[in-house]
């Protein structure tokens, strides 16, 4: 402990007085602070005179111990019987350890640091002090200044009756008292349930009841008021949390143990009381497909004289008639849950595959495989979940189309054994493949075309989709959502208090749809419109199911004079023939469209995807959506490939002009060009003036056309 | 039951209807109103009396506002009661015949 050497002399002026201190404590006036407690004071003619007192500190940075401290003094006695008195009573004070009475309570809110504190300001003492003794204040105000006391936190503390608030000085004759009364902090606690309901939770303050007692403490100048805090706990009432439980709404999944636990918590926290459960979600039913959904190229095969086939085989996919195309597993529901209110949670709704059968192909009665009912293509088109199916037939046509077995034009897929006279015309929605030569004829498919012989003067077009079912998809969309509105928009009439619904059954629904269709439903009257102009100018190429609804559509809403459609049965049943229409014609394509030729002479090609030509072309004009890649020697002719030409040879020395064309982002590659050739990518092109070789015609980041 | 009256001034025929417009008055309303009201340039046609609406009854006075307007007659439907009013809304009638038709 650091001890003060110091000493408290009296004379009659400071001056001696100090003298007399420096004298008896043995050091020099710099190692010393003087204090002047009592100025002292001359009186009447030499009668009450006082003397001045002084305090001289020893300024010293050594630890001394009491008995080092006190040899000074004792020799002062000695010397000096004069101040003897005076000097003695002071140093009893100043070197008794000034070690606390130690606190009885170990539970203590200023007890550490203000204890420090109190060391350290031991020395002021003589400005005057506080301290605690038995429980009570004691106050001493020796000097011109007063001691300062700090009230205990938490607890109050009274003078002279009312209450300290912050740092004060205290005369002596304050009275000063600490409540006595506890002081009560209830316990604090609130219910928060989550946005789904299913959590409730108590967060909690535990509450106290606090008796403060003060704890003695020696004479300070600033005496921080150490008291000792006794906490009684208070528990949070459990019928008050089970209450607003009940009226916040929650019944299920209550945990009374918890609700105990939280209320006889004697620390902050957040406890779990109510729970409720979730719903267990399930999964979406899924499918596998049976065959094989894309065409695919077989290696060489050897002929039958021995001789190996080199050309590239093309096989379409196939299935025969009884083949399961498609398996189905269902949907697992989920469970669901409950929430704290005990209302249901449902699951995320799941979803079965539903499948839905087109030309060709038959659903089992539990609906969960898909039969192909006839031999053919198999095409898959999946919406959402559901996915539907037909199998297009295939028509095998044995020798050649000439004027004895005329044109051929069918619904599916076409092989020909044969070639194609001059004239004749070969028409497929599906694909076809012609084993021989085609002159002067003209070829459509719809999804792809293999042609083994050369093809010359004919015009054939590749993977354009039947107009009629361009036209008509958008509409049928249209149609099949403005009429689910429709159906929702009667329904809410027949809701309304003045609207009679009995002519209904009388007339049909035709005289409400004429309202409707001219007012809140006038895009639907257009789209109904439109849709039976296009079926009337394609009526040739409809097949039964598109001319029955066409005739539905019709008759139900725009030529009402025979009543339109009965009911809303009929409605509903009109609604999902739309939808299932719109699917057989929408939908990702789910075969590659392509041309795989021979050789191209005179022809005018359009495809709408890629171009493969084994041999070469002369002058052909070819028109590709994907990449062209020719094989042989392109001599002549306009060819144009949207994402890209590979050319092994192309051009003509002297002859006619050969002229590549790509978009801007595409290239043009070709290991041989002949001059007079014109490569154009964008709107930059280049004819050659001599033949180069390697060329990779593109554009740069710049726009400029690279050759090489 | 149907009934009307048509107070009928100089400029003007107002055809007061009473009971539901539906299917069995909408040819009264095509048959013996129209020729008589079709002699004045301006037609009100007063909804006070009117309870109940179907479609057919719409449809008609649908057909005959619009006939009026083609011989150049100014026609107002007026004094529709909420509830049929409800109705006409839903079917959009301000769309079908104009803004200016409930003047």
């Amino acid at each position: 402990m650091l001890m003060e050497r110091s000493i408290i002399t009296r004379a009659k002026n400071a001056e001696l007085a100090v003298e007399e201190a420096l004298k008896l404590l043995a050091v020099s006036r710099e190692q010393v602070q003087i204090e002047v407690i009592d100025p002292g004071g001359k009186g009447v003619l030499g009668l009450g005179a006082r003397l001045t007192v002084v305090k001289v500190t020893v300024l010293s940075q050594e630890r001394n111990s009491s008995e080092s401290a006190s040899i000074p003094v004792e020799s002062a006695e000695i010397k000096s019987d004069e101040f003897r008195e005076p000097v003695n009573i002071q140093t009893d004070q100043v070197s008794s350890p000034s070690i606390p009475p130690s606190p009885s309570q170990s539970v203590s809110s200023s007890s550490s640091a203000a204890l420090t504190k109190v060391a350290s300001e031991e020395t002021s003492i003589e400005q005057g002090g506080i301290g605690i003794r038995g429980g009570k204040f004691w106050i001493q105000a020796t000097g011109s200044r007063l001691p300062l006391l700090t009230p205990p936190v938490g607890a109050v503390l009274y003078r002279n009756g009312s209450p300290v608030e912050g740092k004060i000085s205290v005369a002596p004759d304050d009275e000063l008292e600490l409540e006595s009364e506890p002081i009560r902090e209830e316990g604090v606690w609130k219910i928060e349930i989550d946005d789904a309901c299913l959590k409730a939770k108590l967060h909690i303050r535990p509450g106290f009841e606090k008796t403060f007692t003060l704890q003695d403490s020696k004479l300070q100048a600033h005496l921080v008021v150490p008291v000792s805090e006794q906490r009684r706990f208070l528990p949070i009432d459990q019928v008050q949390v089970v209450d607003t439980l009940k009226e916040l709404g929650v019944v299920y999944g209550i945990r009374p143990s918890e609700i105990g636990q939280a209320c006889q918590s004697q620390q902050p926290g957040v406890f779990v009381i109510a729970e409720g459960t979730p719903a267990v979600q399930g999964a979406n039913g899924t499918f596998t497909t049976n065959f094989e959904t894309e065409t695919k190229r077989m290696s060489p095969q050897s002929r039958e004289d021995g001789t190996i086939d080199y050309r590239e085989i093309v096989e379409f996919p196939t299935s025969i008639e009884g083949q399961v195309l498609v398996r189905t597993l269902p949907a697992k529901p989920g469970r669901p849950g409950r929430d704290l209110m005990d209302r249901p949670i449902q699951p995320i709704a799941v979803h079965s595959i539903e499948l839905a059968a087109g030309e060709g192909v038959s659903i089992t009665e539990d609906g969960r495989r898909a039969v192909a009912i006839r031999s053919g293509m198999p095409r898959v088109k999946q919406q959402g979940f559901r996915l539907h199916l037909s199998v297009l037939p295939k028509l095998s046509h044995r020798g050649d189309v000439d004027m004895k077995s005329g044109n051929i034009r069918f619904r599916g897929d076409v092989e020909i054994s044969g070639g194609v006279h001059p004239g004749m015309k070969v028409e497929a929605t599906g694909s076809i493949a012609i084993r021989g030569a085609v002159e002067s004829a003209t070829v459509e498919a719809a999804y792809s075309l293999i042609a083994s012989g050369n093809l010359i003067h004919t015009q054939v077009s590749v993977g354009k989709r039947n107009e009629f079912f361009d036209q008509v998809e958008p509409l049928l969309l249209e149609i099949s959502s403005q009429t689910q509105s429709l159906q929702s928009a009667i329904e809410q009439l027949g809701q309304t208090a003045a609207f009679k619904l009995n002519d209904l059954q009388k007339t049909g629904l035709g005289a409400l749809l004429s309202v409707l269709l001219r007012g809140k439903f006038k895009t639907l009257q257009v789209a109904l419109t439109r849709f039976s102009e296009q079926a009337t100018q394609n009526e040739a190429q409809l097949d039964e199911e598109w001319k029955s609804y066409a005739h539905t559509l019709k008759y139900g809403f725009l030529d009402l004079r025979q009543g339109g459609l009965r009911d809303v049965r009929e409605l509903d049943a009109f609604r999902l023939r739309t939808l299932q229409l719109a699917e057989s014609v929408i939908g990702p394509e789910d075969r590659p469209i392509f041309a795989e030729l021979q050789y191209v002479q005179n022809s005018h090609v359009s495809c709408g995807g890629n171009v493969r030509i084994a041999k070469g072309a002369y002058n052909a004009a070819i028109y590709c959506q994907g990449e062209l890649e020719a094989k042989g020697t392109v001599r002549g002719g306009v060819y144009f490939a949207a994402k890209g030409i590979i050319l092994k040879e192309v051009g003509a020395p002297g002859g006619i002009v050969t002229k590549l064309q790509v978009p801007e982002k595409a290239f043009v590659r070709a290991q041989v060009v002949m001059e007079g050739t014109v490569v154009q990518v964008g709107r930059r092109s280049f004819q050659f003036i001599e033949a180069a070789s390697n060329i990779h015609a593109r554009l740069d980041h710049n726009g400029e056309l690279l050759l090489f | 039951m149907f009934a009307y009256r048509i107070d009928k001034t100089e400029e003007e025929a107002v055809v007061v209807f009473e009971g539901d417009l539906d299917i069995e008055s909408g040819e009264v309303l095509e048959e013996d109103i129209l020729p008589v009201v079709s002699e004045y340039p301006h037609v009100r046609l007063d909804f006070s009396e009117v309870y109940f609406v179907d479609s057919s009854g719409i449809g008609l006075i649908i057909r005959t506002v619009d006939e009026l307007r083609e011989g150049g007659r100014l026609v107002n439907i007026q004094n529709v009661r909420p509830e049929v009013m409800e109705v006409f809304d839903l079917l959009q009638i301000r769309d079908i015949l104009g803004e200016d038709i409930f003047e």
